[in-house]
């Protein structure tokens, strides 16, 4: 009765385009009010809490660092760079869009920021060079997706703080994925490419080319190292990570590229601070959701529920990796992160699923969601760089979309792909 | 009047942008000297975790309400896109009431939050803790005042529409 009371208000209103903060809050409400406890106090108390928290306060230096290296101009170092090192292969820009799409994910925890920085350089320069246009929007779009996979990542930071697990075991974990995902796109181009006859660069650097763009790409790929340097060197802790990368994005862009001007500065972080908001609002209400839904079992009554369909540890991966592809499709990433977590890890820790596993799963499951038609937010970016219908975009994203399923299928049954790096890591 | 009335919004649009930069900025130096006081003074800073939690939550509050001024809160249109015309100006009327109803309690539980716990003290700042809840009833305030108009304006989009 509960749960199609919640499930009930929430989906209505979702439907009708009330903003999640509100769908979720009135959700709760109504359970609150259900249960005799609709106290407001009580409503704004939690939202309070959950906000603050200082783990979470990683993601606003993330956004921050992340929108002061593309404006500090780095994108266009990164994919001079990459073309430097995948620019002769057939398919040449194709390759150079992945590549630097990889690199900036080291800089970036969003799918968007990744692809919109690597879009706005790469699609036009594709287009230059006679690539049709729903390539190289498909192409773009799906390397985005390893924005928030290769660390940082904000997807990963929210889950760490609701599952109560290492951020910095969650951003190791990301990175064999995140370049496993980078590698079958890439394969899936040089497919196409040899199919269409796409061409590719001719790269002749003189090694003093070559040393000039790669130390001036340098700045970049030293940023995920300090950040996970910092954090296993048990020097920092992930927001503290987060802070010093701001700061460091902040003096690369502004006295070593000089590219950054300071009347930039207040937009550049009002933008970071809104975006900041517009994530740490819906964390609000659903720690108000949590409560609730702890005092109501609900997360218990769906682990029963999913449990009576099966309780094989493999199938119930697959079950939840399809329900979680299909919420993909209809709501954002970070959003669906932050319903689902906490309803599905009593589900995890029933069948003795690694949380930290679990939590880089769900994080390539939903990311590939910025990719999938009717809402996928890669998808748009690359669409008005473009200038190319979503229709359309949804069928030549085919190919790649298959591949990362086929990505996140593999990493999900070799778990060992996923936790090596955090096993050798971690904790002894 | 109504260039009063739009003077006063642009005057409120830019106080809250200059409360959101500031307090970002405030986070970013608060952990920054965290870390060079433990590193480089060896003396671990008491209060600095605390202040940049606090305008954290001024951030995410105050950002929320410029937001919801914006009208960019996540949401899916998907399913509206597809109503026919008749129907989506319901929905989209039904979608605000729904706003209106959280931003009540949000009003209500803040003023009442603030108010009992106003001469409580932070822990390690010391800051009266009315200080940083004040954030949840003034930015849901204007929360309600953005919800109200555009309100407003569904409604009378809605009711425009019955007219042929």
């Amino acid at each position: 009765m509960t749960l199609i009371l919640f499930f009930g208000v929430f989906f209505l209103t979702l439907i009708i385009s009330a903003p999640i903060m509100f769908s979720l809050a009135l959700s709760a409400l109504a359970l609150l009010w259900n249960k005799g406890m609709l106290v407001p106090q009580l409503v704004v108390q939690r939202m309070f809490a959950g906000i603050d928290s200082f783990p979470m306060m990683a993601i606003p230096f993330f956004m921050l660092a992340g929108a002061l290296m593309d404006t500090g101009g780095i994108s266009t170092r990164l994919v001079r760079f990459s073309n430097y090192l995948v620019g002769w292969i057939s398919g040449g820009l194709a390759h150079v869009a992945i590549m630097a799409s990889m690199f900036f994910a080291g800089i970036t925890g969003s799918a968007v920021a990744d692809t919109t920085a690597i879009g706005s350089t790469l699609i036009p320069l594709m287009d230059k060079r006679g690539f049709p246009k729903l390539f190289s929007a498909s192409v773009v779009a799906a390397a985005g997706v390893v924005g928030p996979i290769i660390p940082p990542s904000i997807p990963m930071v929210i889950y760490g703080v609701m599952a109560g697990v290492s951020i910095g075991a969650l951003f190791m974990g990301g990175f064999v994925p995140g370049i496993l995902v980078g590698l079958a796109l890439m394969a899936v181009a040089y497919v196409q490419a040899k199919r269409h006859g796409y061409p590719r660069e001719t790269v002749r650097p003189t090694a003093r080319e070559f040393l000039q763009a790669t130390s001036s790409a340098f700045g970049a790929i030293l940023m995920p190292l300090i950040i996970l340097g910092g954090i296993f060197g048990g020097i920092f802790t992930a927001t503290e990570a987060a802070a010093v990368a701001t700061v460091y994005a902040f003096l690369l862009g502004k006295f070593v590229y000089r590219e950054l001007a300071w009347r930039q500065l207040p937009q550049i972080v009002y933008r970071a601070g809104l975006n900041t908001a517009m994530i740490l609002i819906i964390v609000g209400v659903a720690n108000l959701v949590g409560y609730i839904m702890a005092v109501e079992r609900i997360p218990l009554l769906v682990a029963e529920l999913f449990l009576s369909l099966t309780t094989n540890k493999y199938v119930m991966l697959l079950l939840i990796n399809v329900l979680l592809l299909i919420v993909g499709c209809f709501v954002d990433g970070a959003s669906a992160l932050i319903i689902f977590t906490p309803v599905l890890l009593p589900l995890i820790h029933r069948l003795g699923i690694d949380p930290v596993f679990f939590g880089v799963l769900i994080t390539v499951n939903l990311m590939i969601g910025t990719i999938t038609p009717p809402v996928g937010l890669c998808l748009y970016v690359t669409c008005g760089i473009a200038d190319v219908r979503l229709d359309q975009i949804s069928r030549a994203i085919l190919p790649f979309l298959l591949i990362e399923i086929a990505v996140l299928l593999l990493v999900t049954y070799v778990p060992g792909l996923i936790m090596f790096l955090p096993a050798l890591f971690g904790p002894k | 009047m109504g260039n009063v009335l739009s003077a006063i919004q642009r005057a409120v649009d830019a106080a809250v942008r200059w409360v959101v930069i500031v307090l970002m900025l405030v986070m970013t130096v608060a952990v920054c000297l965290q870390i060079l006081f433990r590193y480089v003074f060896n003396v671990p800073l008491g209060w600095s975790e605390e202040m940049a939690r606090f305008a954290f939550v001024w951030v995410s509050f105050f950002g929320a309400s410029a937001l919801m001024r914006m009208r960019e809160h996540i949401n899916v249109t998907i399913f509206l896109d597809r109503f026919p015309a008749r129907l989506r100006g319901v929905a989209v009327l039904l979608a605000n009431l729904v706003a209106v109803i959280c931003v009540y309690f949000f009003v209500v539980g803040g003023i009442a939050l603030t108010t009992n716990e106003w001469r409580q003290l932070a822990p390690a700042t010391e800051i009266p803790m009315g200080w940083v809840y004040v954030a949840i009833p003034v930015s849901s305030g204007l929360m309600a005042i953005w919800v109200l108009i555009q309100t407003i304006e569904a409604a009378r989009k809605l009711a425009g529409s019955d007219r042929p």
